[in-house]
Formats: structure tokens, sequence, C-alpha cells
């Protein structure tokens, strides 16, 4: 009965220009989900059985007209809020421009896509918001400081959404996600040791799969009690962080 | 305890009151010489030099506004060299708008991450090249408890606490190397209006009401005040925290604990 009913979900995808943006589509898109993304990126590759949505959710005036569109269509489940841009930056570079634009790109979205779609949601007594963040909320990089600092901000963005806009039928819900293969190059070789032996650290030895990412997300649509949670999902990576191999 | 503060140079940022000027005064009284920052007050802010220079420190006073990354350059530089060098960074300008999800708006979110988290990472990035001239440069920033707790009414201001956060961790590992450590502060509520502090005070009475419900919160009786957060700044200033970086220092009389 529960595998019936979730095949009927009408889920909305933020970001499908990164790789577990792709990933998350495809895969609910697959298990038969009513898939939509927003793609703002014209670039973004198109998947089949995945909606596309012209809306920039760095706009509030987008924003709006995507919130009609919602209307008109109604029953949505769930948002998934998965930006994920990851560059190299440390604390000294001058670049205060790419700075605010990687920092927005994460944290403006996500946070009109919380303003509105979350209305939205309480309104129709029913929807999760599922943001894909990152151990990074607490654990510096070392080599993208944007990218943990808008991690840092989405972990406040969403335990402020979980106690301001979630009403009856709404969850607000954090995945800090763990070490994935595309990220270990993009932050190995800097000060930090973290990922120089990022395998062995995870007591399963292999690193977390995007694929992993869609089923946990995929059980956690539609459960309020969850509203607040954050999980780890990283297969016992910070467990283990301390040690130096 | 000595800090061996006696003769170091600080940027204090939003020193024209309340905290900030907690923080200026705590240090002036180690012996630390301080720039003065203020953006709108003067009034204030002259009120804080005239309690500096008190103390029989060294101070300037400096107009200026850290939203802007030039603002940031000229209010360091200007520091630096008035004062002939910088030992110290206190970042404590910061605004809280005080507004619910529904009444934020871009230009609200653009006014306050710029602001806070971009005000502190530009006067850490143009105070870099000055504190590692320093035997034992120190940044520390202040933040709040809704770094980790959520305000309830002001998502904007905790999302920048909790990028703030990160931005300490992240120059804590970066800039260990150059021998500076970079550490957080996290205040609860700090009463910065003296005049209510006065037991028996006109004000005092009005509030009464109000101060005892909200003590409820505060196990050790009371709000923070200026001098609380200002004591930790100079431990974390001084030679026998040389060994703290990327740490946060919860300041709240254990309201995050009830």
């Amino acid at each position: 009965m529960e595998k019936q009913e979730k095949l009927k979900m009408r889920i909305l995808i933020s970001n499908i220009e990164n790789e577990l943006g792709r990933k998350l589509a495809a895969d609910f898109a697959g298990w038969g989900f009513d898939v939509y993304a927003l793609a703002c990126n014209k670039a973004a590759e198109k998947l089949s059985g995945v909606a596309y949505l012209p809306y920039d959710p760095s706009k509030e005036t987008d924003m709006e007209e995507l919130i009609g569109f919602m209307a008109a269509v109604g029953n949505w489940d769930a948002l998934v809020v998965s930006p994920r841009r990851i560059q190299a930056m440390h604390i000294l570079l001058e670049d205060e421009r790419r700075f605010q634009a990687l920092f927005d790109h994460h944290v403006k979205t996500a946070f009109l896509l919380t303003k509105y779609v979350g209305r939205y949601f309480a309104k129709q007594g029913r929807g999760s918001v599922i943001y894909i963040g990152s151990f990074h909320d607490e654990k510096p990089t070392g080599a993208s400081l944007p990218f943990s600092c808008s991690m840092g901000a989405i972990k406040m963005l969403h335990r402020e959404a979980a106690i301001q806009m979630a009403g009856r039928g709404n969850a607000y819900i954090l995945l800090e996600v763990g070490p994935m293969e595309q990220d270990v190059e993009k932050m190995r070789g800097t000060i930090s040791p973290l990922y120089d032996h990022t395998k062995d650290c995870i007591p399963r030895r292999e690193l977390i799969r995007e694929g992993e990412i869609s089923q946990t997300v995929k059980k956690l649509i539609g459960d309020s009690s969850l509203n607040g949670s954050e999980i780890r999902v990283d297969a016992g990576f910070l467990l283990h962080y301390e040690v130096r191999k | 305890m000595d800090l061996q503060l006696t003769g170091k140079k600080a940027l204090v940022t939003g020193s024209g009151k309340g905290i900030g000027r907690g923080i200026a005064l705590a240090l002036a009284k180690e012996g630390v010489h301080v720039a003065v920052n203020y953006q709108y007050n003067a009034d204030t802010a002259k009120e804080t030099m005239a309690m500096l220079n008190q103390c029989g420190a060294k101070a300037v006073l400096l107009k200026g506004d850290v939203s802007s990354a030039e603002g940031c350059r000229q209010l360091v530089e200007s520091a630096a060299r008035q004062l002939g060098g910088l030992d110290i960074l206190v970042n404590n300008a910061a605004l809280q708008l005080n507004r619910r999800f529904e009444d934020c708006t871009e230009e609200n979110y653009r006014l306050i991450i710029q602001t806070n988290l971009f005000g502190y990472w530009n006067c850490i990035k143009y105070a870099v090249p000055h504190l590692e001239k320093s035997a034992g440069g120190r940044i520390i920033c202040i933040s709040s408890v809704h770094a980790k707790r959520p305000t309830g009414v002001d998502p904007l201001y905790a999302m920048s606490k909790g990028a703030i956060k990160m931005l300490v961790r992240e120059a804590a590992i970066r800039l260990a190397s150059k021998g500076i450590t970079c550490n957080e502060i996290l205040p609860a509520v700090v009463d910065i209006e003296f005049k209510t502090q006065v037991k028996g005070s006109q004000e005092w009475n009005l509030k009464a009401i109000h101060r005892d419900r909200e003590y409820r919160g505060y196990p050790v009786g009371r709000f923070g005040r200026p001098e609380d957060i200002a004591n930790a700044v100079c431990y974390f200033a001084g030679v026998q925290a040389e060994h703290i970086t990327g740490a946060s220092l919860r300041i709240d009389g254990g309201a995050m604990l009830v």
C-alpha cells in the first residue's frame, strides 16, 4: 500500500545541473514519481521522465510564478533542494564576486525556495522539504570556503524553517552528505588531510554513492515526525575523521 | 593572569556602543591600543573614546562601513596605519533585522549576508597581512547562539551566523601556519541598555516583569553583559590562548541548556 502511494508522488528538484541532482531526478523518474526540475540552466542535461520548469530559484519573481504553476497542478509531496557546486577557493583569495556567486547559488536559492514553496506546502497541509547538505556544515574543507559557508548557512535555514514554516503534514529535513567520488579530487591536496585517505576512514571502504542519497530521500518523504531532523549520510566517515594513516 | 596584551594593537568593528564598546574597554584596560569603529552614531562612539581615554589607552576613532569590501579595506588599513600595526581583529559589527520568512526580501538577504558574512570575511582578508607580522595574530569573531539554535523569528540572521561558524573554522586551519588564531564567541541576549541595569531606576522597574519572565530561560539569573563577552575576547587575544583556534565559545548563562 505504502509503495503504491509513493509511486504517485509528485516531487520538485531544484538543481539538476550537478551530478547528484541529475541522479536524484533520474532515480525518482525511474521509480514512477511525477518529477519536475527547475531548469534555469539551459545546459542542463535533459532526462527522460523529468519535466523541466523554466524558473530561476534565485529570483523572487520567478518563485511567484513557480508557485502559481504548482498551485495549478496541485498535490505536491516534496521539494528537494539540491545545489552543489564545489570550487576551490580559500580564505585569502581576493575574488569577492565569485564567493558571492557561489554562496548565492546555494543559499539564496535555498532560502527563496523555502520561503515560497514552504508557504505553499503549509497551505496545502502536506509536503516535505529535503535539503541536500553536507558534513561540511560543521567540518571545514580547507579547500572551498564558499561551499562550507554555504552549508553552514543552509543548516540554519533548515532549522529556522523547521520551526517557522512547518505546519501539519510538513517536514523539513537536512541530509548531511558524506564524501562522494566527485568531491574527492576537488578537495584533496589542501591543508586539511581529510581527503587524503577518505575511503580508509569509511568502514565499508566505499564512498557515498548518488543512488544512496536518492534512496534516503525516498524513505523520508511524507513523514512529518521527522521535521527538523538532520541525518548524516556518510557511512560512518565522520566517526573516523581523526584517523591519520 | 597576565594576558601579556600591553602594547598590542586591536581593531574592534562596531565598537561605538554595546558589546563592541565593552570589548574595546576591556582590551584598553589590558593595555591594548584600540581602533574604535562606528558607522552611524558619532555621539556614542565619542563616548566610547572618552571612556578609553580615561583608561589612559591610546585609541583612534574610525568611521567605516563593513558592508562593502572597500569599506573593510579602508578601515583595516587606517587602523593599522594609525596604530602602527595590528595584532588583534575583533569582528563585531553586524546587523539583525528580526524579519520572519514572510517578510524577508531579496534586499534583506543581500544586506544581512553582505554585512554579517562578507563584512567579517573582508576584514579578515585585509587584516591578515598585518596580523602575520605580529607575534601571535588574533582574530575573534562575535557571532551568536543562533549559529546553532534557530531564532524562530529571523532566518537570515541565523543563516549568516551559521556561515560565520564555517568562516571561522576555515580561517582557523588556513591561517594557523601564519601564527594567527581564529575563534568565535556565541553570546545569547546581551543587555546593552546600561540604564536598565541600575537596580531601582525607572527603566529597571518598567522592565521588571518582562525581565523576570525572560530570566527563567537563563539559569544564572540574568542576561549577558558586554563585559561577559569582553572578558572572553581578552582571553582569546592573550598569550595563554595561543593553542586555541577554530573554537566556538558559548557565553549565554546556560540559556542553551534549558
